[in-house]
Order: structure tokens, then sequence, then C-alpha cells
């Protein structure tokens, strides 16, 4: 490649990799080490290294692996669905619910509790409404940006409109629903991993591992780098602007609408996770940095869900929400890599 | 310059970890406050009473002024004639005090004692909006000269600007916020005051009183079940009740700890939590959900590894039971009655109210009184609400 932004740096790359790895491991025995009950963290340990497992340590077990395994998914499904919007749109500040997916989620599994009550209870199959919900959202927001134009730009503006329309709809249907629940019911997917369940888990290892397949395969990172330039740069260098744009928002959608559909809406590892990734890189190539958004992301979901369970073992109140978890974690770490990049 | 650097970034970032933490803490709600509340036995209702000498004699309707639940100070000249009861458990007091002719405005939520639907179809009283939802404009339109609403709801709360700007008279009782049954009793008197029917209110809360002594009294001592309330199916999130919540003071009330007494207010709890306390009983509330549907996936979740879905002690309360639970109000005898079957079933025998339901493994039948949701054996498809 001729242009400096996107040379590589091997080494720099494993380093970092490697890193984020050993960090990820040690917060995931952090994780399955702690949590609400009172069985003592190395207990919970030599249960996970087969020394010694009694019966209610094993099950308790059993959830701390189901919740890390989901965080981790989770955070690297969003981070790389940031990657990819952030780069069709060319805007720093886009996050991978700007293309109204979470919205048109929460208005169907709204409307589906409206039609049937029983629905609430049923896990599956409101995930299956919610993904349902998120690929309608996809739909109509790229017909919107195809008519529009199909450039990057329109996508957002059209992710924008949807959003806001079916935030408003949701909103009229959640308030409808509040009086029927005789409950005030703010909390309909709000992210926690809390009531994730093993069966719940194919449903994002699935879509993640299909996406990222798919991601390399059709070459979308080295696509991603030359849209850096503008769309027109990128069309002169023989890449299909439309489908491109196209199928990556399909493919942000696709693991946006798992993890909402899942665990709910949980914000910042989406617009945090590239930013770190790229500042920690130096660079914006894709290729590197989709992987290291990944490892990023899971790493910030991650910790947010320990502290989640933290605050539930020393406080009266129970599990925070994740997503403001996510922001007081990140956003420091975020500000000092702003800092650091400032200055160079 | 690199010190400079190094201290400018670590001075920024430690600013950024306080105000992360003073936000966490923030929405935490203050790490440190007590975790149980059992009973609370000081009244806050204070009754100022001016009323001069002479006229206390010859004018039974004389001025009062009153002290609401949000510590404002509320005079009468006399008892209001049109009043509007922004929550159930309002209506259902006004009306164990004799008041129902009062009675302008109701939520479409009240919906007992059965003579409020009555009349509301007869069109003596109107659905002023919902307990969460009232509506602004109906409740003018009715011209009350009094609204009484639940310090303990937000929407409610937000109402006392408009309506004072109406000219409309606004008092707070605890309602919903109330913890204990003292709360409730005051709640009571503090409307006998405003309506001048003490006499009438003296007899309820005697009445209440009999009926929990009555129920109290039989309570086994020895065991303490642990329960679990969950508030709606698990699939929702695990909601549960903290410990100064009424349901909370019932549950203790009725001989049983609540395993999330700990939390204020309605902590989400997690699997592992629940497990680790392993429950007795659960109380889940089924907020209108199918109990075949909900029954079955109660069961394919972790909670059929607890005690107490193992011993077939999860229960589905709805409608009526689970308005009976949440709404504290003259039916507290009640309330604790059915707790303390749920609990003590060997002493007072299954729950009486038609909306309680068992859900119970195992192909044979239940020969106590109430309904049975029976799952055949755990995982098959086949269950059958059962109605003994």
């Amino acid at each position: 490649m001729a242009y400096e932004v996107i040379r590589t740096n091997r080494t720099r790359f494993f380093l970092l990799s490697l890193m984020f790895l050993t960090l990820i491991s040690l917060l995931a025995i952090v994780s399955l080490s702690i949590g609400s009950s009172a069985i003592p963290p190395f207990k919970a340990l030599k249960c996970l290294l087969g020394v010694e497992c009694y019966e209610p340590v094993r099950l308790v077990l059993g959830f701390r692996i189901t919740r890390t395994i989901a965080s981790i998914l989770v955070g690297c499904m969003l981070a790389v669905a940031g990657v990819l919007v952030q780069g069709i749109t060319r805007n720093p500040l886009a996050d991978p619910f700007i293309l109204g997916i979470s919205s048109t989620a929460l208005a169907t599994l709204s409307i589906a509790l409206l039609i049937d009550v029983s629905i609430l209870a049923q896990r599956q199959l409101s995930i299956a409404i919610a993904l349902g919900g998120a690929f309608l959202g996809y739909i109509l927001t790229t017909s919107i940006g195809v008519l529009a134009g199909g450039t990057g730009f329109s996508l957002v503006l059209s992710g924008i409109a949807v959003s806001a329309l079916f935030s408003g709809v949701s909103h009229v249907l959640l308030y409808i629903l509040q009086d029927r629940f005789r409950h005030p019911y703010i909390n309909l997917l709000m992210g926690s991993t809390s009531g994730v369940l093993e069966r719940d888990i194919p449903y994002l290892t699935v879509p993640a591992l299909l996406s990222l397949l798919a991601l390399y395969l059709l070459r979308i990172p080295k696509a991603l780098n030359a849209y850096l330039f503008g769309e027109h740069h990128a069309s002169q260098l023989g890449y299909r602007v439309k489908l491109t744009t196209i199928t990556s928002a399909f493919i942000a959608s696709l693991l946006t609408g798992a993890s909402v559909a899942v665990v709910g809406i949980v914000g910042f590892i989406g617009l945090a996770g590239p930013h770190i990734s790229r500042m920690l890189y130096g660079t914006s190539d894709h290729r590197v940095t989709i992987v290291l958004s990944a490892l990023a992301g899971s790493a910030l979901a991650i910790s947010a869900d320990i502290v989640a369970r933290l605050i539930t073992l020393f406080s009266t109140r129970g599990e925070l929400p994740l997503g403001v978890i996510t922001s007081i974690i990140g956003a420091p770490f975020l500000a000092y890599l702003v800092i650091k990049g400032g200055r160079r | 310059m690199v010190a400079r650097n190094v201290a400018l970034t670590l001075v920024v970032a430690l600013m950024m970890l306080a105000a992360g933490f003073g936000v966490g803490t923030y929405l935490a709600g203050g790490t440190a406050t007590t975790a149980i509340i059992t009973e609370i036995k000081t009244t806050t209702v204070v009754f100022t009473e001016r009323i001069t000498e002479l006229t206390t004699v010859v004018m039974p309707e004389a001025r009062i002024s009153v002290v609401d639940a949000l510590g404002r100070e509320i005079t009468f000249d006399k008892p209001p004639t049109r009043v509007v009861s922004l929550a159930p458990s309002i209506t259902e007091m006004l009306f164990a005090l004799g008041l129902q002719d009062r009675i302008v405005g109701v939520t479409s939520h009240c919906n007992y004692p059965p003579e409020v639907q009555q009349l509301v179809s007869k069109g003596d009283i109107t659905i002023i909006g919902g307990f969460w939802t009232p509506d602004l404009e109906k409740i003018v339109s009715l011209r009350p000269d009094l609204v009484i609403g639940s310090a303990g709801t937000p929407p409610h709360l937000r109402l006392k600007e408009s309506l004072e700007q109406a000219g409309i008279k606004v008092f707070y009782i605890k309602a919903t916020a109330a913890i204990n049954k003292y709360d409730v009793y005051s709640d009571i008197r503090v409307l006998a005051k405003i309506f001048r029917v003490e006499i009438a209110a003296e007899e309820l809360v005697n009445r209440i009183e009999v009926d929990m002594e009555f129920v109290e009294k039989s309570i086994p001592k020895d065991v303490k079940p642990k329960v679990l309330v969950l508030l709606g199916p698990p699939a929702w999130g695990l909601y549960s009740a903290g410990g100064n919540t009424f349901i909370s003071w019932l549950i203790t009330t009725a001989g049983g700890v609540n395993i999330a007494a700990k939390f204020t207010g309605w902590p989400m709890l997690d699997y592992e939590f629940i497990l680790s306390h392993d429950p007795d009983v659960i109380i889940v509330s089924a907020m209108g959900s199918n109990y075949t549907i909900l029954s079955k996936e109660i069961a394919e979740t972790p909670l059929a590894q607890t005690k107490a879905f193992k011993t077939g002690r999860v229960y589905l309360v709805d409608q009526e039971a689970n308005d009976i639970l949440v709404r504290p109000g003259p039916r507290l005898g009640l309330a604790l009655r059915m707790l303390a079957s749920i609990l003590f079933p060997d002493t007072f025998g299954e729950p009486k109210v038609p909306t309680v339901y068992r859900i119970s493994e195992g192909t044979d039948s239940i020969t106590s009184a109430g309904s049975t949701i029976r799952l055949s054996t755990v995982g098959t498809t086949t269950h059958e609400v059962v109605t003994i």
C-alpha cells in the first residue's frame, strides 16, 4: 500500500493482541471467581481447575461461565459492528445503534407483547422476535439509504430517521404496556447478562462467527481501508461502493441485533472499542483494527460485567445495567488515549 | 516534558475516575444505607388541629388542617365531597371507610371492591386513566374538590403543580410507598381525619389488626422458609422485592425470610444469587401471561434447580392474588393469610384465593384446595392446569 496511514506493523499487532488476550484471560478468571453468592474465590478457582468440585459450586460456576462468555461475545460483536459502521460512514461518532436496529427491535418486541403478554414468559421467543425486529430495522434503514443514493452518509441519515421514529413508537407502546402490567416497565432491553441462559449462547456465537467469516471472505476490511479516502477514491480503486456499504451494514446489523436480542442495549462499547484499538495500534488499517477492536470490546464488556456483580455484592441495589458501567470504566481510558494521541 | 505529560494524563484520568465513581455511587443510590428494615413504628403524620374553643362544640365541620405524606399542611374547611382516587389501594381504603358516595373518579386499575366497577358502569364514577398514567384533563373536568395520590408514585407527584394551578386540592398519602402495617394504618387515619370519619377508621384498623393477629399467632416459629419474590416471568429479568418494600414486610410477618432483603427497592438479581440462597418458596407474579407457558418456562430455567421447584413450592400469583399482595390497603389481613398459607400450607391449608397457582412436578394429584399446574415430568411439553 502506498499510504502511510495503513502501513501495517506486524510486531505491534501481535504484541497488542497478546496483551489483550492476556488481559481478557485474567479478567475471565476474575469474572469466574466472583459473583453474588458467598462462595470464596479460591473454591471457585479450585473447581475451575478441576482440583475439587462440590455440587453447588459447580452449579454456580456454570452460571458464571455463561455470563462471562456472553459478555465477551457481546463486547466483541458490538465493537466489530462499531468499526464497520464508523468505517462505512467515515464518522468517528457513529456507533452500531445509529442504524436504528435497537429501536426497531424494541418496537417489535413491544408490539408482540401488546398482542400476547405470554411472550414475556418465553425467553427464546422474545429473543427471536427482537432479532426479527432488528432485521426489519436493517431492511428499512438500507432501503431508505439506497433510495437516497446508497452512500455511507445517506445510510447514517436514514438510520437516524428510523431510530428516531421507532424509539418514539416504542416509547408510546411501552407507555401503554406499563399501564397494562401495572408496573413501570422502563427496563425492556436494558443491557444485562444476569438473565442469560446457557441455551441463549448460540444466538451470540453463530452470528459472531458467521460475521467474522463473511468479513474476511468478502475482503471488507481492505475495501474499508479504501473508504478512508472517500467513496470516489474507493470506486476508482475498483471497489463496489454501494455493495460494500450495504454488506457491511448488514453484518453490523446482524452483530448488533443478536447482542441486543440476547443481552439488551449496551452503549459505549461500539463507540469506544474501535477508537481504543486505532489509538493503540496507531493507524486505521481495518484488517487489524477489526481484530483489535473485538478484543478491546471484549475486555471492556467483561470488566463492566465484573463491576456490575461487585456492585451487587457491596451495595443495597441489585445489578446495574451494563451500558452505564461500560462508559464509567472505558471513558477514562479513552480520554487517556485521546490525550496521548493528541500530543503525538 | 515527559513527566508533565504523564502528570497531566494521570490528573485527567484520576478526575474522570472520581467523576465516574461519583456517578456510579449516585446511580447505586448511596452505598452505605442499612439493608434490612423490618418494622418502623414511628408514624410520620402529624395532626394539627386549629379549632377555636367555642366552635368545636357547635360546629362539627370545623376547619382542620392535616399534614400529608409530603409534609405539606393542607387545610380543609369542610369534608370534601367530590374526590378522585389515583390508586387502587386508595380506592379500597375510601370504600372501606364507607366514603364511596364521595368518589367521582378512580383509575382503570381500581377493581376492588366489586362495587367500584358497578358504579363505573352506572356512570357514577369516571375512570381518569391508569394508575401510572392519570389523565390531568379528565381529572380537572370532574371538578373534584380533592385528589388523593400516592407519594410513592412519580406520575402522581408530577400532577401536583398542574392540579394546584387548576385550583384543585391534592393530598398525598403513603399508599404504594407504605412499607408496613403502621404506614397503612396512618394512611387510613389521615383519610379519616379529612372526611371526619375517625370512628369508622378506628373500627377498620381494629378489624385489620384482629385479622392479622389471628394469622400471626398460628404461624410456626421454629422454621423460617426462605422466599424469593419475582416480579414478572424470569425471562423478563429477575426483578425482586428489596427489604424496604411492603411485600417483603409481609413475608417477614408471615414467618418467612425474603432472600433479597439486603437490597432496597426493586433490585435485579441473577441466577447465581438465587441458587446460592436456594429458596424454599418462590412466588412469581404472572402478569397476565399464560400459566402453562410460564410454568414450562420456569421448569427450563435454573429456577428448576431450587429446593422450591423440586418440592413443588413455586407459586404463580395473578390478578386478584397479585393485587392483594402488592396493595398496602384494607385487605392487609387477607394478604397475610394468603402468604401464610403459601409459606405454611400444613398449618393454614392451601391458599383460598382463586388466582394462586402452584407448579408441581409429577403426576400425583394434589389433594388440598387451590389450583395446581402439573408438570408431568420436567422438560416434557405436556402441562396441564388443574383446578381442584
